[in-house]
C-alpha cells in the first residue's frame, strides 16, 4: 500500500482526505503544520505529501523548500492544496505553485474528491 | 515704508523737496544724494519706490541715470523729472528714455504732493494685487497637499478592498472543503448506506456549494479585473483546437436538451499569443450561456483569422435578448431570464469577466441578437508576437509596481549583444537568478534579450548588493555562454523612483551599456 503524509492545519480537512484517501487504499498519516510535517516526512519516508500552503508558523512552501534539502526527502513528489487561487501559476486549478523555479502539482479548494484522487494517481499511481 | 530717493544737487531744491514730503499725510523713507554717482550707490543698498531726479547735473545728467536704470532693470520705479524745462525736447527725451511724471521748477508744492500721491496709490494698489495672487497660490497649493492625503488614502482603500476579496475568498474555502467532503462522502457511503431520497438531496447539496464555488471564484476574478491586477500568461494557443475541445465539453448537455453543437474553421491551425486558460474560461462563459438560453436549434461556434486579428463567434437559435437589455449585458451582476431552466442560475459575472479578459488582452467584443431568433456573440483578438507580448507584459510589470510600492529597485541582467536564442539563454537565467532570490515578493521577469528583477521597497544600495552577489554566482556557476564570453554580460540596477519616475526612464538607463 502507498503510503501518503497529509498536512493541513485543519484537523477536519486532515480527516476527511483521511477518509478518503483509507476508502481508496492508501495508507495515511499526518501532521498539521509545517515543522511536524517535514518530522513526520523524515521519519516515515511517506510515497507522497498533500500539503496545505497557508498554514500558521511554516507555510507549505518553506516546508517543501526544507524538504527538498534533504536528503531522505527530496524526491518525495509533492501535492499542494491551496485556499489562495492567486497562489497558482495561470490560475487552473491543477497547473501549480512556484516554488524556487520548481513547479508543483496544486489543487484549489474545495476540491472534487474525484480530482484529488486522480492528481495523486498521476503522481504516485493506484493503492 | 514707501521709500522715496531725491537726486538734486542743488541743496536748497534737496530741503525743499524734502520738506513738501515731510509735510505729507504719508509716511516716506526719504533718501536724498547729490550726484547721479551717489544714486547708483544709493540704488546698491536699497530700491526706492520713487525716484525724484534733476535733469541738469554736474557729473552726469539725469537722462543717462534714466538709462542706467532700464539697464539695471529698473525701468518699473517710477522717476519723476524735476527741472526748469524749457525746450519740450527735453520732456520727450525724458519720456522716451522712461520718465513718469515732470515737475517743473520752481516748484509747486501742491502739484507735487499730488503726483507723488497718486503714485503712493498706484504702487498700494500693486501690492495688494500681489498679495492677492499670493493667497491665492497659497490656497492652491493647499488645495494640492489634500488632494495628495485624498489620493494616498484612495489607494490604500484600494489595496485593503483587493486584499479584502483575497481574504474573504480564502476564508470561505476552508468551510466549504470541509462542508463539500463531508457530504461528498456521506453520499459515496462512506459513513454508512444512504437511501435514494438521502442521496437526492445530498447531491442537491454538492451542486449548491460548486455553485458557491463558482460565486467566489467569479467574485475574486471581476474583482481583479477591475483594480486591474488580473495576470494574463500568454502562450500559443490554436483556438481551432479550443473551440472543438468546448464543444466535446458541452457535447452532453447540448444532446440533452436536443440541440446541436457545430465547430466552423477553414484552417486546422489558427494560432493567437494568449491567456489559454482564460480564453477558455471566456469560451466556456459564451458556450454555456448558448446552451442555457437554447432549447432547439444549434450552436455555433467559428474561428476565423486575417492579417492582423482572429475573430470567434458564439451563435444560437435560442431565445434572443430584447433590444434595450442588450447594452447593459456586460455590466456586473445584470442578469436577464431567471427563468431560464432549471438549476442553470449563473452568478451574473459571467459576461462581465468575459468582457474584462477579451480587454485585457487588447480585444474587442461584441453582441447581436433578435428576440425570438438567436443571439451571436464575436470576439476579436489581435495577434501579437512574442516580441510585442514581453514589451507589453514588462511595461504592465512596472506600471503595477509603481502603484504599489513607494520605491523598488530593478535589477538588469542581460547582454550587450544578444542573438536571440531566448528559450536557450534566456529561461535557463531567468530561473537561476529565481532560485538565487530570497524574499518572496522578489520577482523575476523575462524581457525581449535580459532578465528583469523587481526588489520591492529596496533603496538603491541594497538593489546593488543584490545585484553584486548575483551576477557573481552567474559568473562562477552557471551557463557557459557568461563563462566564455564574459564581455558580453551587462547588469545594472536602477531604483524607482530615485532613477526615473517613468518606466521608460527606468528601461533605458537600465539598458544603456556605455558606462560598463
Amino acid at each position: 500500500m502507498k503510503k501518503i503524509l497529509v498536512v493541513d492545519d485543519e484537523q477536519d480537512i486532515v480527516d476527511l482526505v483521511k477518509n478518503r484517501l483509507e476508502a481508496n487504499n492508501y495508507d495515511v498519516i499526518f501532521a498539521s503544520d509545517g515543522s511536524e510535517g517535514i518530522k513526520k516526512a523524515q521519519q516515515h519516508k511517506p510515497d507522497l505529501i498533500v500539503m496545505d500552503i497557508m498554514m500558521p508558523n511554516m507555510p507549505g512552501g518553506d516546508a517543501v523548500r526544507i524538504l527538498r534539502t534533504d536528503e531522505k526527502t527530496k524526491h518525495i513528489p509533492i501535492l499542494f492544496l491551496t485556499g489562495i487561487v492567486a497562489d497558482m501559476h495561470k490560475g487552473s486549478e491543477t497547473q501549480g505553485v512556484n516554488v524556487d523555479g520548481q513547479f508543483y502539482a496544486a489543487l484549489a479548494k474545495p476540491f472534487k474528491a474525484e480530482k484529488l484522487l486522480l492528481e495523486i494517481r498521476k503522481l504516485i499511481g493506484n493503492e | 515704508m514707501y521709500k522715496i530717493l531725491i537726486v538734486e544737487d542743488n541743496k536748497m531744491d534737496r530741503n525743499l523737496l524734502r520738506s513738501i514730503l515731510m509735510k505729507m499725510d504719508e509716511q516716506f523713507d526719504i533718501r536724498d544724494v547729490s550726484s547721479v554717482r551717489a544714486a547708483m550707490d544709493e540704488m546698491k543698498n536699497q530700491t526706492p519706490d520713487l525716484i525724484l531726479l534733476d535733469i541738469y547735473m554736474p557729473d552726469k545728467d539725469g537722462f543717462s541715470f534714466l538709462q542706467e536704470l532700464s539697464k539695471n532693470g529698473h525701468e518699473d520705479i517710477p522717476v519723476f523729472l524735476v527741472s526748469v524745462f524749457t525746450e519740450k525736447e527735453d520732456k520727450l527725451k525724458g519720456f522716451q528714455l522712461g520718465a513718469t511724471d515732470f515737475i517743473n521748477k520752481p516748484i509747486v508744492a501742491e502739484e507735487l504732493k499730488a503726483r507723488v500721491a497718486v503714485q503712493y496709490r498706484l504702487k498700494k494698489i500693486q501690492e495688494d494685487r500681489k498679495w492677492e495672487a499670493k493667497k491665492t497660490n497659497d490656497g492652491i497649493k493647499l488645495l494640492y497637499k489634500e488632494l495628495e492625503i485624498k489620493n494616498k488614502k484612495l489607494e490604500q482603500l484600494d489595496l485593503l478592498k483587493d486584499e479584502f476579496v483575497s481574504n474573504v475568498s480564502h476564508e470561505l474555502r476552508t468551510p466549504l472543503t470541509i462542508i463539500r467532503e463531508s457530504i461528498s462522502q456521506m453520499g459515496d457511503g462512506l459513513f454508512g448506506i444512504v437511501n435514494e431520497r438521502q442521496n437526492k438531496y445530498l447531491n442537491k447539496s454538492l451542486t449548491n456549494i460548486d455553485r458557491l464555488r463558482k460565486i467566489i471564484d467569479d467574485l475574486l476574478d471581476i474583482s481583479k479585473i477591475e483594480n486591474g491586477k488580473l495576470e494574463i500568461y500568454r502562450v500559443n494557443v490554436n483556438m481551432v483546437e479550443l473551440t472543438h475541445e468546448l464543444a466535446a465539453n458541452f457535447s452532453i448537455k447540448a444532446e440533452n436538451k436536443g440541440i446541436k453543437i457545430n465547430v466552423k474553421n477553414d484552417k486546422e491551425r489558427i494560432e493567437i499569443f494568449a491567456d489559454k486558460e482564460k480564453i477558455i474560461q471566456v469560451l466556456t462563459n459564451l458556450v454555456g450561456n448558448a446552451c442555457k438560453f437554447t432549447d432547439k436549434g444549434c450552436i455555433e461556434i467559428s474561428v476565423v483569422e486575417n492579417a492582423t486579428h482572429v475573430q470567434c463567434s458564439v451563435q444560437d437559435t435560442g431565445i434572443g435578448i430584447a433590444s434595450e437589455d442588450l447594452p447593459q449585458l456586460f455590466t456586473k451582476f445584470y442578469q436577464i431570464g431567471r427563468i431560464a431552466g432549471p438549476g442553470e442560475k449563473g452568478t451574473g459575472l459571467g459576461l462581465a469577466i468575459t468582457k474584462g479578459i477579451i480587454e485585457l488582452h487588447d480585444g474587442l467584443i461584441n453582441m447581436e441578437s433578435i428576440q425570438g431568433k438567436g443571439t451571436k456573440i464575436t470576439f476579436v483578438l489581435p495577434k501579437y508576437s512574442s516580441i510585442d507580448e514581453r514589451r507589453i507584459s514588462l511595461s504592465r510589470w512596472f506600471k503595477s509596481h509603481m502603484r504599489q510600492y513607494d520605491c523598488f529597485s530593478v535589477l538588469y541582467f542581460g547582454f550587450k549583444s544578444f542573438d536571440g536564442k531566448t528559450d536557450e539563454i534566456l529561461r535557463p537565467l531567468e530561473t537561476f537568478i529565481k532560485n538565487n532570490l530570497y524574499r518572496q515578493s522578489d520577482i523575476t521577469m523575462m524581457g525581449i534579450d535580459a532578465v528583469y528583477v523587481i526588489l520591492p521597497d529596496t533603496v538603491n544600495e541594497d538593489g546593488r548588493a543584490v545585484l553584486n552577489r548575483i551576477s557573481k554566482i552567474i559568473m562562477e556557476k552557471a551557463l557557459p555562454d557568461f563563462k566564455n564570453d564574459p564581455q558580453n554580460f551587462h547588469f545594472n540596477v536602477v531604483t524607482y523612483p530615485k532613477d526615473g519616475l517613468i518606466e521608460e526612464e527606468l528601461m533605458a538607463k537600465l539598458s544603456d551599456k556605455t558606462e560598463d
